[in-house]
């Protein structure tokens, strides 16, 4: 089914720059060790059940706690328990394990029984019961993807199978890197794709899912209906691809088609959102038994000579994936899936996870430009139609560059007109810049703000509206002001939820 | 090139020099550009700063400037230069004292406003109105982004209070020395004179310097809109308002009220409604504000054309709507975003 066209007006759509990554997927070689967080994707830290000195095969569960919301974690090499060690892993402390490996490819399935399936590759899916996928699921590790984890009857998500109302499948390729869905979902990737999604249904059979994918992939669209063809529940809804679309409360909200709070989203509404690369684990895990522990990552940027693909073991450190393809002679800044909104590498030594899709490299531009305020602008990016760019489609360059002095705002009205939330980020950001931060703003709906950074990068005036309006969340959250949607939920909770959900927000915010 | 910029960055130690840093700073970013990198996310920035900004504005009124230089000869010129030395002084001054980077918002106010006068204003009242404009209009309100009122339309307004005769006389047709003529707007309402349109368009008339050339405002206009740097709602609803009620008008008081597309051709009302109701700082950032804005100056507008003793109010009708700019903010953000009962 095709869900009617939605206009949207805010946002803005990133196209054709300068490092995109090429679609090639080449193979990294095995690493000597790899360094595996214990917590990994949705859930907490597990319980490791190997010990130093022992033999693991790729494949092997070597940590799980079947007492808390989790899901196992694989060996990703063959080898040696070498050592555990405490790791900041983006904020987040966990347990990792380094594993000395002897550099072999193979690999076996967690799911021991099944191990011929491995090879045999003739096990038709559609025999498997919904306790059977969702066993596979659980113990191939993909339960872990997602925001809210994958409900089983295992704890891998806080979720019940039968609390889920809506599973969205997020295709839209709106960040500034994402390549279209017409090129990732090629022949034989879709039919698994397809596949991915009715093994998801089968075990969230009350749910429906929606497929939001950008509008222009006319080719993945026919097909998809095509290949869906009696499914009523499956709902494909062709969007504007506009960033940020593509993050989740504004993703759900325009599928749904309401007021989607970016607190409450999945335990009030049982809304799961997925994107591509999970519901194609999804297929190899529970079709083929393949845990995981491999990813395919793309480099992307103008900091590498040769943006691809590469398959690698989840554990690998990022200096060995981007080694040999880095650009020599520049500064080159790592950020960790988006320039938009993800966190940079600081540390290249720390291993990749399980939830990696892109690891973008762009130029430092800590250099200057003659004049830059009046060139013509072939290679720049802008909101503001003012350089050459924005008319003649160049392919567009992208370094940090602040590009311009911080000056007072002038109420150019740019962070409005892309804002996909009810804020006038402006507005909000100066009350919390002067201080005068009180439940004021949350009538001004600062709650709302999905932090997309979409304002701040827009500004002409350089001023850093996104960090003002978390800055302010943040108080109010602290003077014990909370979003009046968030509240209203946990009162209908009974007691002993609510208190979770609290922590829950405060984690959100903090990320 | 950064060897030529670590070699100016010399003068940042120059003792002589240690109180000038921030005209230093600001010509050293004109020139080098910056070279601060982003903190955290988004990594990487629009291309966009003010001083583009601004340059997108100043190349708007690139039509208008060189059509009065053309009309009204190398005077203009001397105009603007005075205007943009005289503000330039003072802006450059409150910044020495407030250690502060000069702002860039001038370079436009220093233009438009000797574009509002007419030609043959003495240039000592060019200085005083400009000195006034940006002192009380800007920099006691704390600088751009701050003022309340659009300090062109504050430096024009006093001199036209201050010096009445010296303002009305001071009009004269284009190519034409020593003689002084009416304009348009004037010659309706004393002698109920008809320009022909195509003078009116074309800027064979009378009038102030920069609003003659309308063919030029209307493309200098449409190039602000198309690179998003004024907002198109209030140009559009600032014209349609005094099209509509004088096409009513016309119809009940044709004595009076002209038609249409006089009232659009004369006076500063295309170049008022494209360049200095639409300076962001003085309107209203609300979407539906400007609406509301670019009504209340239509509406203003033609009441002081039609029933005051003055030809023209583009400029008092802005102003008046810059006075009420916050009050027109507060009561939509309060309408947007009153508390709705049983949200969930």
């Amino acid at each position: 089914m095709i869900a009617k066209r939605k206009r949207i007006g805010w946002g803005r759509s990133f196209k054709n720059f300068r490092g995109m990554p090429r679609k090639e997927i080449t193979d990294v070689d095995i690493p000597e060790k790899v360094i595996i967080p214990l917590k990994q994707g949705y859930g907490e830290e597990t319980e490791p059940i190997v010990e130093k000195g022992q033999k693991v095969l790729a494949g092997e569960i070597i940590a799980r706690n079947d007492n808390n919301i989790s899901s196992p974690v694989h060996s990703s090499v063959n080898g040696v328990i070498d050592d555990f060690i405490n790791l900041n892993f983006f904020g987040i402390k966990t347990t990792a394990v380094i594993i000395k490996s002897d550099k072999t490819r193979n690999w076996i399935s967690p799911l021991k029984e099944d191990v011929k399936t491995n090879h045999g590759n003739d096990v038709s899916w559609e025999s498997f019961s919904s306790e059977e996928i969702e066993r596979r699921i659980y113990l191939t590790g993909v339960s872990c993807l997602g925001n809210y984890g994958i409900p089983t009857h295992f704890k891998s998500s806080p979720m019940s199978t039968a609390d889920a109302n809506h599973i969205i499948i997020n295709c839209l390729d709106s960040d500034v890197y994402d390549l279209e869905m017409t090129e990732i979902l090629q022949n034989e990737e879709l039919s698994k794709f397809v596949v991915g999604i009715k093994l998801l249904k089968k075990i969230l059979p009350q749910a429906v899912a929606h497929i939001a994918i950008n509008k222009k992939s006319k080719n993945i669209i026919d097909k998809l209906e095509g290949l869906l063809d009696h499914e009523k529940d499956i709902i494909v809804h062709p969007l504007e691809s506009k960033y940020p679309i593509n993050l989740d409360p504004v993703v759900a909200g325009i599928v749904l088609d309401e007021k989607i709070s970016p607190y409450t989203i999945h335990q009030n509404k049982g809304i799961l959102i997925y994107d591509v690369s999970t519901i194609l684990n999804i297929y190899e895990g529970v079709v083929n038994g393949k845990p995981l522990i491999e990813r395919i990552v793309a480099l992307a940027g103008e900091g590498y000579i040769d943006s691809h693909f590469l398959r690698v073991r989840i554990g690998i450190s990022f200096d060995q994936i981007i080694n040999r393809n880095v650009k020599a002679g520049y500064d080159i800044r790592f950020i960790l899936e988006s320039p938009l909104w993800g966190e940079k590498i600081e540390d290249l030594s720390l291993p990749l996870d399980r939830t990696v899709n892109c690891i973008v490299g762009i130029v430092e531009g800590n250099k200057g430009e003659f004049l830059s305020f009046a060139r013509p602008g072939f290679t720049k990016d802008s909101y503001s139609r003012t350089f050459v760019a924005n008319f003649i489609p160049f392919k567009k360059h992208i370094d940090t560059n602040l590009h311009g002095e911080e000056r007072p705002c002038i109420f150019c009205g740019y962070c409005e007109d892309v804002c996909p939330v009810e804020v006038i980020p402006h507005f909000v950001a100066k009350h919390v810049e002067r201080n005068l931060i009180d439940d004021y703003l949350v009538k001004y709906k600062i709650f709302d703000c999905i932090e997309c950074h979409l304002c701040t990068y827009v500004c002409p005036s350089k001023i850093r509206i996104s960090d003002y309006i978390r800055e302010g969340k943040q108080s109010l959250i602290k003077m014990g002001i909370e979003d009046p949607g968030s509240k209203a939920f946990s009162n209908e909770m009974n007691l002993e939820n609510a208190d979770s959900l609290n922590k829950n927000n405060g984690e959100t915010i903090n990320e | 090139m950064n060897k030529l910029r670590v070699r100016y960055q010399k003068l940042y130690k120059i003792k002589l020099l240690m109180h000038f840093t921030t005209i230093i700073r600001t010509i050293e970013g004109i020139l080098f550009g910056i070279s601060t990198v982003t903190e955290s996310a988004p990594h990487f920035r629009d291309n966009i700063d003010i001083k583009r900004y601004m340059s997108a504005a100043i190349i708007a009124l690139v039509p208008s400037t060189v059509a009065a230089i053309y009309f009204f000869g190398l005077r203009v010129i001397a105009m603007i230069i005075v205007s943009y030395i005289t503000g330039g002084i003072i802006e450059v001054l409150f910044a020495l004292v407030r250690k502060k980077d000069i702002e860039e918002g001038f370079l436009v106010t220093g233009l438009i406003f000797p574009l509002v006068l007419p030609p043959n204003t003495p240039l000592w009242v060019v200085a005083v109105g400009i000195a006034f404009g940006v002192v009380f209009g800007k920099e006691l309100f704390g600088g751009t982004g701050r003022n309340i009122f659009n300090p062109a339309l504050v430096g024009r307004l006093f001199i036209t209070i201050s010096f009445p005769q010296i303002m009305t006389s001071s009009y004269k047709l284009p190519f034409v020395d020593g003689v002084t003529s009416a304009t348009p707007l004037v010659l309706f309402k004393t002698s109920h004179t008809l320009t022909p349109w195509f003078q009116l368009l074309f800027g064979a008339t009378a009038g102030s310097m920069g609003e003659t050339f309308r063919i030029g405002i209307i493309i200098g206009g449409l190039f602000l809109i198309l690179t998003r740097t004024t907002d198109w709602r209030i140009p559009i609803f600032y014209i349609g308002t005094i099209l509509g009620l004088s096409w009513i008008g016309h119809i009940f008081i044709p004595d009076k009220i002209a038609s249409p597309l006089f009232q659009l051709l004369t006076g500063g009302l295309l170049f008022g409604a494209f360049f200095m109701a639409t300076d962001p700082v003085t309107s209203p950032f609300t979407r539906s504000g400007k609406v509301i804005f670019g009504l209340g100056i239509g509406i203003f507008t033609l009441l002081i054309r039609v029933f005051s003793g003055y030809a023209e109010g583009v400029m008092f009708s802005i102003i008046l709507m810059n006075g009420f700019t916050p009050l027109i903010d507060h009561i939509v953000l309060s309408i947007k975003y009153r508390p709705v009962e049983n949200e969930r």
